[in-house]
Order: C-alpha cells, then sequence, then structure tokens
C-alpha cells in the first residue's frame, strides 16, 4: 500500500489516558460476521455479529484497576511483518468463580475487545491478512490464554489473585472497533454481557 | 534457448513474503488433458476431459506449517532434475483426517501451491487473484510421446511419508506432517488458467 498520506498529533492525542477500562471476550462461532475497513485512514472493524443475528453477544472480565495493559510489537522479516500482541489483566482473589472463569478460557479460540481509557476499542484475535479463503471460523490468528499466575503473595499486603494473559499473533496491525459496542449495565456475578452490532 | 535478457530485482520482490496460501491436490487420470504453454513455461489449462476442467481437494493446514521446496541438479546432462517437496502439518490426529489421507496412497498426484504473494503489500483483503502458484507433479521436459496421457509421464507427485504422532507432554504437538514429492526435469509451472474456489474453500476448480 503505498503512502498517500501522513499523520497529525492533536492535543486530544497527547491528554489521553492510559491503561484499559473494559476487557471482554467471546469465543469465535461458525456464524460469525465480521466487516472490516480498509483505507488509507481507517484499519478497523465496523461490526462483528453472530449466527443469524444482527448482534454478539461479549462476556466482562473485570480487574483490578491500574494494572491491565496492551502491549503489540511488531516485527519484519524479509516481507512479513507480524504483530504480536498481548493483553494482561489481574483479577484479585482467587476464588471459585474466578478459578472456573479460567477454565472456561483454556480450550477455545476467541476474540478480544480490549476499551482503553482513552475510549479506544482494540480488537484482538480478529484480523483480516492471511485469514482462510472463505471461512472466517478457520482464520488461525484467534486470541487464547497464553498464560495465567496466580499468586497468594508472602506479606499480608501483598495481591492475592489471578494474572491472565490473553495473546495473538496476527499479520496485520490491531484494528479499532468503529462499530455500536453497547457495554454491559448489571454484571451480578459476571452474567452482564455486552454486544457489538 | 538464447540468453537476451538478464533480470531485475525491485522492491517488490524484497516484499515477497514465504509460505503457503493454499494446496490443492488431485489424482491424474487417463482421460487429462493438460495445455503447457513452453513460451511463458506455464499451464494453460487442466481438463479431466477435453474442456470440462478439472476438480481438486483444498488441504489446509495449520498457518505457518507447509513449504515447497525445489532441488535442481545437473549432472552435465543437457536437463537438469528437480526434486520438488510439498510438505504441511496437519493438526488433531483424527479419523476423519486419516480417511483423507488414505486418499493420497498409491496414487499418481499432482498439486497446486498457492503462495501468498497475490496481495500487494500492505493489503488484508484476501484476493481472488491466484497467479503467484506453482504445479507439481505435471511437467512436459522428457514426457510420454503422447502428450494427452499425462499419467504415463511417470513424474508424478506421490506420497512420500506421513510423519507425526501424539507427542509425549501434554503441550507437544499432536498430528501428523505429509509430504509429497515429484521429480520432473523442468522448473514447476504457473497455472495460467482459471481457478475457481469452493464456496466452503475446501475445494477448487481449473478451468
Amino acid at each position: 500500500m503505498a503512502i498517500t498520506t501522513g499523520i497529525n498529533i492533536n492535543c486530544s492525542d497527547i491528554v489521553g489516558a492510559g491503561g484499559i477500562r473494559n476487557v471482554l471476550i467471546r469465543t469465535w462461532t461458525s456464524g460469525d460476521t465480521i466487516a472490516y475497513t480498509n483505507t488509507s485512514t481507517s484499519h478497523a472493524i465496523s461490526s462483528i455479529t453472530d449466527t443469524g443475528g444482527s448482534t454478539a453477544t461479549w462476556y466482562n472480565y473485570e480487574f483490578k484497576n491500574e494494572l491491565p495493559s496492551l502491549t503489540v510489537t511488531a516485527a519484519k522479516e524479509n516481507g512479513s511483518t507480524s504483530y504480536e500482541c498481548a493483553l494482561t489483566f489481574m483479577m484479585p482473589d482467587m476464588d471459585l468463580g474466578k478459578s472456573a472463569a479460567l477454565q472456561g478460557l483454556m480450550d477455545t479460540c476467541m476474540m478480544v475487545i480490549a476499551v482503553g481509557n482513552n475510549g479506544k476499542a482494540y480488537v484482538l484475535g480478529v484480523s483480516q491478512k492471511y485469514s482462510n479463503e472463505k471461512a472466517t471460523l478457520r482464520n488461525q490468528t484467534y486470541a487464547s490464554m497464553t498464560g495465567a499466575e496466580g499468586a497468594t503473595g508472602a506479606g499480608i499486603n501483598d495481591d492475592n489473585g489471578w494474572t491472565v494473559t490473553m495473546g495473538c499473533k496476527q499479520w496485520e496491525a490491531p484494528r479499532l472497533y468503529s462499530g455500536s459496542l453497547s457495554l454491559y449495565t448489571n454484571a451480578g456475578s459476571g452474567t452482564g454481557t455486552s454486544t457489538t452490532t | 534457448m538464447a540468453i537476451a535478457d538478464g533480470m531485475q530485482i525491485n522492491c517488490s520482490d524484497l516484499q515477497a513474503v514465504g509460505g503457503t496460501r493454499y494446496i490443492a491436490i488431485r489424482q491424474h487420470t487417463a482421460t487429462d488433458e493438460i495445455t503447457f504453454n513452453n513460451t511463458d513455461h506455464t499451464i494453460t489449462a487442466i481438463d479431466e476431459a477435453a474442456a470440462t476442467g478439472a476438480n481438486w481437494g483444498v488441504f489446509e493446514s495449520r498457518i505457518e506449517s507447509s513449504s515447497l521446496t525445489i532441488s535442481g541438479t545437473n549432472e552435465g546432462k543437457e536437463f537438469s532434475t528437480y526434486e520438488c517437496t510439498l510438505s504441511w502439518f496437519i493438526p488433531g490426529f483424527t479419523t476423519a483426517q486419516f480417511n483423507q489421507l488414505y486418499k493420497f496412497d498409491g496414487d499418481c498426484l499432482m498439486a497446486l501451491i498457492v503462495d501468498n504473494n497475490d496481495n500487494p503489500s500492505g493489503t488484508t483483503l484476501p484476493t481472488t487473484d491466484q497467479a503467484h502458484n506453482k504445479v507439481i507433479g505435471v511437467s512436459n521436459t522428457l514426457p510420454n510421446q503422447d502428450t494427452n496421457s499425462s499419467d504415463r509421464t511417470q513424474q508424478w507427485c506421490r506420497l512420500q511419508s506421513v510423519e507425526g504422532g501424539t507427542g509425549a507432554a501434554f503441550s507437544d504437538e499432536i498430528g501428523v506432517t505429509i509430504t509429497l514429492v515429484a521429480t520432473q526435469y523442468e522448473i514447476p509451472r504457473q497455472y495460467a488458467g482459471v481457478i475457481t474456489i469452493d464456496t466452503d474453500g475446501l475445494g477448487l476448480a481449473t478451468t
């Protein structure tokens, strides 16, 4: 793709806050439909919907504030540039519910939305470059739980909790979600869900 | 063939990426008709019978696990020998997969390998262009004299090995690496005809 525009840095960019506000996770399903936007000014996903429906359901993983972060590391070898994406968040208190949540993340191919404190929604595990020819489900750049570290700590002031890492390797920069994202309003017992349209 | 020109290497050549986009395989049949273009060193048609096209199976693999290697050697003769080796990894180790692989046993095959370079650099949308391909097991140097009898060229692609297993540790790979080999006396040709992939992505037709 030829370079046709540069980039501005505005005041709003400078004052954007760091950190992650929401972590949303769902499993890829066979009827998922993804709408990509590819222009010189927008590398985005405008819609993620589920089988035959007009929405997709996401589950919310809350965390201890100011600990989650998203890192993206790109490396070019020959003509191929890969992007290693890692989202880390810490769920305090290793209780029954957290353990069950970890079990659910183990053997499934996922997509993740990490909403930053700057209001931007970053999508991991959904990419178009080198995707399957015909079946989106068989795209192999999905997100996985690549690590989970549990610790009780030793001192009374130490943290007790699980630090989870969601990772994916893809061949394009992570896209921002530009469609409609409705965040949960009541996550009692982790049952609240968010939706994308 | 006289050498009239040399060769350029441009930025786009240096941006070429490795790996295969997909692999398609079919059996030679007695009625196959292959049309070669020896000016461009291409194949312009692969038909199961005259002008009927041909159907192929598309075999997916674990991403970044499949490769085509070509080793050419010359022993002072007027031809070189090209060993074309195609291998890919199939994760899973399931009965359904083995049933598909049994179809390779004892068969004379041809393989179409499309690499990842049909997209312009930076483009993410899967392209309908499939021109960046190579065919192994179909060649026109030292063939059977009956040019319509490509099944008797003896330069087919054949199953060389199936290697793999369950692994031992839970984190080991489970699956098999399939290797197909074709020995031919010319560099693999590009298929320059039309390639149409099925709706489910598991088959294609050459016309």
